[in-house]
């Protein structure tokens, strides 16, 4: 059902931040990604390779003094970062909606659930109280919770964490918002959990809305997601059709991604860990952000990469490929 | 309904342990006066007859067996009859009561004018923790809390009743008297009480369901009021609580400047003049009401905060 109007479009997308010792740190670089209607891009990376950050900047809610945003966001079309800061924050909640990661600490814990739904929707939508009670009564059962009247009236400390994450996606579904971020959604679940609010977020998005499922979790990704961007340091290293880049990883990133995951479907070997680490804030930053840490790294390195596209639909940021591009012309020949 | 049940437990629970407290204080009062001296030499004087400390000894009961004495003393405070004031011949519990009406007013007006000023002021401190304004902020709080209560009763009776003549500044005549009273009350107070919320607040600000609001489309000023601050009152709180039992017994010196017909001023004058009667049954009445203004915190910490409504008390 994945319809083809982009409901958002991310374009040389550029996040500098301040260092504490002066210099700027550049937490985005040059990021293009785009989500249509229906479907779920699988944003995948290890801890600080700016995925969190990338979700942040959709929202307008980066929030650190200093800081430097270049780029293109269209949310429907509209570019967000040309706008005013209240028109932006019109937007959130009502053309995009934000899962976050702990539902633990995400929601107010002197707050009833039913009066943070109610005051989500009375904020966006022209509705007295008794009509955004319905609302927000929908929006609970529509999220699988049971006895929705009874957790209206519910404090979280109440609610158990799988409950807890369901009223998160509730809050965040609550006014139809046409693009969902979920940054790590189930991380903070237990594992039988965890498939059910990836289920709950697949069934919910697939209906209207574009979503953007941020994960370090390989897995999730390829359960869950249509399209898979790679990320690290902060630039798009690979990216394409989730079951593709999978099974035909071009970077040697994203095939050490793979190495280092568990996986039922072989023979049970050693994980392989991708050795060394990622470079700190501050480093001297040049050429391929993974060359230190690359078995195929030599002097081209030195110089960034393009994002190449290597096979149809499928683009990998590398001069030494894991496989040989196959030109989208070849055929035509 | 669960509201109400919790509280009605906790009301029931400290019922109980105020009692104890009650008969604690007293025997200890009891005691700490028996062995501070003779009563009776006391009130009759040092130039005194024995016969005439032996008719007073008669006449305040002094003569019997001090565990007579006590269990006297004891049914009598069942019955809130401490005896009569030395000083004055009247009734001791009768004086207290009297004084109290003022000091317990000025003590709430001076709460009620300290958390309108200074929740607003510390919330508003509290969402810029970067400003500069927050910066400005700080230094006035620090300031003045630094200035002692009764300089700034001083400077306040020179300015407004001396050079203006705008209000009067001794004792309570009229709604105006309340006036200074209560700006030097809350002088001390607001600067104490903005700090608390101000780095609650910063605090709360901080915490992942105000990213949470704010994805929602919360105004910075909605996510203060409507999720920070509700949080940050529970500080606030716990220390209005104890500042209002400060207000009972500690507004001795603001009482004393202004000549205010209060408590502190009754306690220091009857401790001046040793009437023991006065000085019993204001520490009697002090510690009640002090336990009821902790019993009424535990009950508002349980209406702001629903994880502590179903623990117990």
């Amino acid at each position: 059902m994945t319809g083809t109007e982009t409901v958002l479009a991310i374009e040389d997308l550029t996040v500098d931040l301040p260092l504490s010792g002066g210099g700027r740190f550049r937490a985005l670089d040059r990021v293009n990604l785009q989500v249509r209607r229906g479907e779920i891009l699988g944003l995948v990376g290890e801890s600080g390779s700016g995925k969190s950050m990338l979700s942040l900047a959709v929202l307008g809610l980066t929030g650190i003094a200093g800081e430097r945003i270049t780029g293109r966001i269209a949310l429907l079309g509209e570019d967000v970062l040309g706008l005013s800061p209240s028109a932006w924050r019109r937007l959130r909640g009502s053309a995009v909606g934000m899962v976050f990661q702990d539902p633990m600490t995400g929601l107010n814990p002197v707050r009833s659930i039913g009066s943070l739904l109610v005051e989500s929707v009375r904020r966006h939508q022209r509705l007295d109280r008794a009509t955004s009670k319905t609302v927000a009564l929908d929006a609970l059962r529509s999220v699988g919770i049971p006895s929705p009247e009874a957790r209206m009236k519910a404090y979280p400390h109440q609610l158990s964490g799988g409950l807890r994450q369901r009223v998160m996606i509730a809050l965040a579904l609550i006014n139809r918002p046409s693009v969902i971020i979920a940054d790590e959604p189930t991380t903070a679940l237990d594992a039988t959990i965890q498939a059910q609010i990836l289920d709950l977020l697949r069934a919910r998005l697939a209906d209207r809305a574009g979503g953007i499922l941020i994960t370090h979790d390989l897995g999730v990704a390829a359960e869950v997601c249509q399209r898979l961007a790679v990320i690290y340091q902060g630039t798009i290293v690979e990216q394409g059709q989730t079951a593709e880049v999978l099974a035909w990883p071009y970077h040697p990133y994203t095939q050490g991604l793979l190495d280092a995951a568990p996986r039922f479907d072989r023979p049970r070997g050693r994980l392989v860990p991708i050795p060394g680490q990622p470079p700190q804030p501050g480093d001297r930053r040049e050429g391929c952000p993974f060359r230190s840490r690359c078995a195929h790294a030599d002097e081209a390195c030195a110089a960034l990469p393009v994002l190449a596209e290597v096979a149809p639909d499928h683009l990998a940021r590398c001069w030494h490929p894991l496989r040989a591009a196959t030109s989208p012309f070849e055929d035509a020949v | 309904m669960n509201r109400l049940k919790a509280i009605g437990r906790i009301l029931g629970r400290r019922l109980g342990e105020l009692l104890i407290l009650l008969f604690a204080i007293t025997t200890l009062l009891f005691f700490l006066l028996r062995l501070s001296g003779d009563p009776a030499a006391v009130l009759a004087g040092e130039q005194a007859a024995p016969e005439q400390v032996a008719a007073i000894r008669a006449l305040y009961g002094l003569d019997a067996p001090l565990p007579v004495q006590y269990f006297r003393h004891l049914r009598n405070v069942l019955f809130l009859d401490f005896g009569q004031s030395l000083h004055a011949g009247r009734p001791a519990i009768d004086m207290v009561t009297e004084r109290l009406g003022s000091t317990l007013m000025l003590g709430l007006f001076a709460l009620t004018l300290t958390a309108v000023l200074a929740i607003p002021i510390g919330a508003w401190l509290g969402a810029r923790p970067d400003a500069r304004s927050r910066r400005v902020g700080n230094a006035a709080i620090f300031i003045l809390q630094g200035l002692p209560g009764y300089i700034v009763g001083l400077l306040l009776i020179e300015l407004l009743a001396v050079q203006f003549r705008l209000l009067p500044s001794i004792g309570n005549r009229g709604a105006l008297s309340w006036v200074l009273p209560t700006l030097t009350l809350a002088s001390f107070l607001v600067p104490k009480l903005a700090r608390v919320v101000a780095a609650n607040v910063t605090e709360a600000m901080r915490e992942d369901f105000i990213r949470t609001a704010r994805a929602n489309g919360a105004t910075t000023a909605e996510a203060v009021l409507r999720h920070a601050l509700p949080n940050a009152l529970l500080g606030a709180t716990a220390l209005i609580s104890t500042q209002f039992a400060f207000l009972l017994s500690g507004a001795v010196i603001t009482e004393w400047i202004f000549a205010w017909p209060g408590f502190g001023q009754l306690l220091i004058q009857s401790l001046q003049r040793l009437d023991f009667p006065v000085v019993q049954a204001a520490v009697f009445v002090t510690a009640g009401l002090v336990f009821a203004v902790n019993a009424g915190t535990d009950v508002l910490f349980r209406l702001i905060d629903p994880r502590l409504r179903n623990q117990r008390a």
